[in-house]
């Protein structure tokens, strides 16, 4: 059994008797030392390289299964990359990808999985399912497999990859511990109608806040009914929100764990919000819809993850097309502009050791240079390395058919891992409470975010 | 004589095997996990600790418990007398010999054999608060837009703001979204319990009607005085039936709102949901576990209730 494989703290030996011997078998033979021989001065030996189970070599063929969450177009695209991995990887290995539904379904199903002892060698999540499994005590730290002589990254390989998208894998709660590698990766970004932000007199996307809703507030036009039929801005989300907070100078956790959102940076977030919504600049969408509006022109900002492009592109109906583009959170105060990224990530299971590595095998081969071009181009999300920006396919590809989707990249340093922590989800339900709240007039925005900051406090207590 | 219990005994063994092992020992299970802190794995043996919890006003989650009991009563409420009025006056219209009596079943019918899924999904894009159809009909009456699924404030509330009055949030009443999940929910089950009330009266002796009118009753009297008696037993049935699937209504809140705006749909089997599935981490399976035993209590209580105080109105010929 790995010696990798991630348990709670405290756990480890209770759960894995064999760990048990194999850790005190190996205290034991480096206590013991050896005999001088043949009365000539001891040197010492040089300090052999301490091996893990992800330095292991692959013995023979070895099938692994991944539950993933793809549909559509994408599961095509990623099925074939699968069937391509398996072709050419030259290891023996075959990845069985099984479609088991969206997040919370995947994650219903791991939890029946993780009763009965029966799971895949790897899963897609977000990264707070990643910390409910860890502390299940079925998930694989991935620390050793990257810094692995054999079949780790180089040092330039893993400086390469974004290094958000290396941070939203380290799990605070177990010790910074690297548990899952990045998979599908997008990021809160703002779109505009540079036609109609022209046609209104400015000349460039805000750089602030007070320009932004100045814009926004010019874009509303109402019709002879006095019914509001062009709008300045849609889509405050909870990402969304959060991006507002740290742009503004604010903070997602305070160092003590508890949540930082709460004070002024979010109050004034939630009050953009409530004047929106009072003096009717802020389209109210039920769903997608916003996207329609934004594709007839009646729609100047819209708030959303960088993977619509392709949807928003599709929503554009108006003759001769729409001039749009992608831009940074306006910043406001102290704060400088800053995003959240999210998306899915892959935790390796605990299986074999063989199982194990192969799985890693694929992550690594997922995430390399022309891989994550390739699916970046198929899937419209971000690749996961610097140097993508090199592939001649996707330089094309950002250059012609899909000039947002560069804007969007260039936007990823300026961006921040939401944290990886249990009870995640609920802290973003009680922000989502908090907007709607103040969406609805349900609650002044002080009122919301104090419950919402109470309630949130409470579920991380939980959790802890 | 011994022969023939072993042979019945038998005969339900079949049935006894699969209720044990579907049912019985699940229920156990169950109730075992309520006992426990059990999050993503079982963490320890925590006695009636999760109980408390729920219970106890001092306790965690009992806020979320009493919102979530006071949804369920507002919608079983806005659901169960409506549709037994509308499906009593439909199946009475549809007795009198109306023509086309069998197609006008199917036609009532037809929604309930709908999946309730799809017809939820439906009736999603019927109630958008953009583009929604019922928007478009109720402008006619010069009623603005609504957000009939994501509009949390109460009905009173809402009609008292179009009226100028302000209605304090204590008596706003339910919100508009589980009204509008509660018009699906009435419009799903009425084909139903039209069909079982028209049964039920194809089963009254005519000749009572007959007698009846030779002593001169007029319809009104014969309705009162005959079919409603009559009727009672099924009345009862329908209502005991009625309540208890309300209350433990879930596929279409879930499609509708998902529980939401803020809370103002989230019945008890939602909170249920929600605890195990979506809260799992912070002993979600031990706290629902609790939760689904409290809520069996509820369901058994309310029932016996109904037995004992309405059980004793029905007429038994």
């Amino acid at each position: 059994m790995s010696d990798t494989v991630f348990v709670e703290e405290g756990k480890g030996m209770r759960r894995n008797p064999l760990a048990f011997a194999v850790a005190l078998s190996l205290v034991l033979a480096a206590c013991s030392g050896g005999a001088p021989t043949g009365g000539t001065a001891v040197t010492a030996a040089p300090t052999p390289e301490p091996t893990t189970a992800a330095d292991i070599s692959l013995g023979g063929p070895v099938q692994v299964t991944i539950w993933h969450n793809q549909t559509g177009a994408l599961a095509k695209g990623f099925d074939e990359m699968v069937a391509d991995f398996n072709k050419t990887s030259g290891k023996g290995i075959t990845v069985k990808a099984e479609f088991q539904g969206n997040y919370t379904q995947i994650y219903q199903k791991m939890l029946g999985a993780i009763q009965a002892g029966n799971l895949p060698e790897g899963v897609v999540a977000v990264e707070n399912q990643v910390a409910d499994y860890a502390k299940a005590g079925i998930v694989v730290e991935v620390d050793p497999y990257i810094s692995s002589k054999k079949n780790g990254l180089s040092k330039d390989s893993l400086a390469d990859i974004y290094q958000p998208y290396i941070d939203a894998n380290k799990y605070p709660q177990y010790g910074n511990k690297i548990l899952s590698f990045p998979f599908i990766k997008s990021l809160e970004v703002n779109i505009v109608n540079l036609d109609l932000l022209k046609e209104l007199g400015f000349s460039a996307p805000p750089k602030t806040m007070e320009e932004f809703e100045k814009m926004a507030k010019a874009a509303k036009k109402t019709g002879p009914d006095g019914k509001v039929t062009r709008w300045g801005w849609a889509g405050m989300g909870t990402e969304a929100f959060l991006g507002h907070v740290m742009s503004r100078g604010g903070q997602i956790l305070n160092a003590d764990g508890t949540v930082a959102w709460g004070g002024p940076e979010g109050i004034e977030t939630l009050k953009l919000l409530e004047r929106c919504y009072a003096e009717q600049f802020c389209y109210r969408p039920t769903g997608f819809d916003w996207q329609d509006r934004f594709g007839e022109g009646n729609l100047l900002f819209a708030t959303g993850t960088s993977t619509g492009r392709p949807f928003i592109q599709a929503a554009i109906k108006k003759p001769g097309g729409i001039n749009w583009a992608i831009f940074g959170m306006p910043s406001a105060g102290t704060g400088k502009s800053q995003t959240i990224q999210f998306g899915g990530v892959i935790a390796i299971t605990k299986s074999t050791d063989q199982k194990q590595l192969a799985v890693w095998e694929f992550l690594k081969w997922f995430t390399d240079t022309a891989q994550t071009a390739k699916w970046s181009i198929t899937s419209s999300y971000m690749p996961v390395r610097k140097s993508a920006l090199d592939d001649a396919a996707l330089k094309s590809h950002w250059g012609s058919k899909d000039i947002q989707g560069r804007q969007a990249f260039d936007l990823v340093p300026t961006s921040v891992a939401g944290p990886s922590i249990r009870g995640w989800q609920e802290v973003r339900d009680a922000i989502f409470e908090a907007i709607t709240k103040v969406q609805t007039a349900k609650a002044k925005p002080e009122d919301a975010l104090k419950d919402a900051t109470t309630k949130a406090n409470n579920v991380l207590k939980e959790n802890k | 004589m011994l022969f023939e219990h072993v042979e019945a005994y038998l005969f339900v063994l079949p049935a006894l095997f699969f209720i044990g092992v579907f049912d019985i020992l699940p229920g156990f299970f169950a109730f075992v996990m309520s006992l426990t802190r059990w999050g993503v794995i079982y963490e320890r043996f925590a006695g009636l600790d999760n109980y408390a919890a729920l219970l106890d006003p001092a306790g965690s989650r009992f806020g979320e418990f009493v919102n979530s009991l006071g949804v369920t009563v507002w919608y079983v409420l806005l659901t169960v007398p409506v549709e037994m009025v509308i499906s009593l006056v439909a199946a009475f219209v549809l007795y009198q010999g109306t023509v086309g009596r069998g197609a006008y079943r199917t036609l009532y019918f037809m929604p309930y054999i709908t999946s309730l899924v799809a017809a939820a999904t439906i009736f999603e894009w019927i109630f958008d608060g953009n583009v929604g159809f019922l928007n478009y009909v109720v402008g006619f009456f010069g009623i603005g837009a609504q957000e009939w699924l994501r509009e949390p404030r109460g009905i009173f509330e809402l009609i008292g703001s179009g009226l100028g009055i302000a209605v304090p949030g204590a008596v706003a009443g339910p919100s508009l979204a589980l009204l509008s999940v509660s018009i699906f929910t009435t419009w799903h089950f009425i084909g139903y319990q039209t069909v079982i009330f028209l049964a039920g009266l194809t089963t009254i002796s005519k000749e009572y009607y007959e007698a009846a009118r030779i002593d001169g009753a007029s319809e009104r009297q014969i309705l009162t005085k005959i079919t409603l008696p009559l009727l009672s037993p099924v009345i009862f049935f329908v209502g005991v039936i009625a309540t208890i699937g309300a209350m433990r209504s879930f596929s279409q809140i879930y499609i509708l709102t998902n529980g939401g705006p803020l809370d103002t749909t989230r019945t008890v089997p939602m909170l249920i949901f929600r605890t195990f599935f979506e809260r799992t981490s912070a002993n979600g399976i031990g706290l629902g576990a609790a939760l689904s035993f409290i809520f069996v209590v509820i369901i058994i209580a309310i029932t016996l209730f109904q037995f004992r105080v309405l059980g004793r109105k029905v007429f038994v010929e």
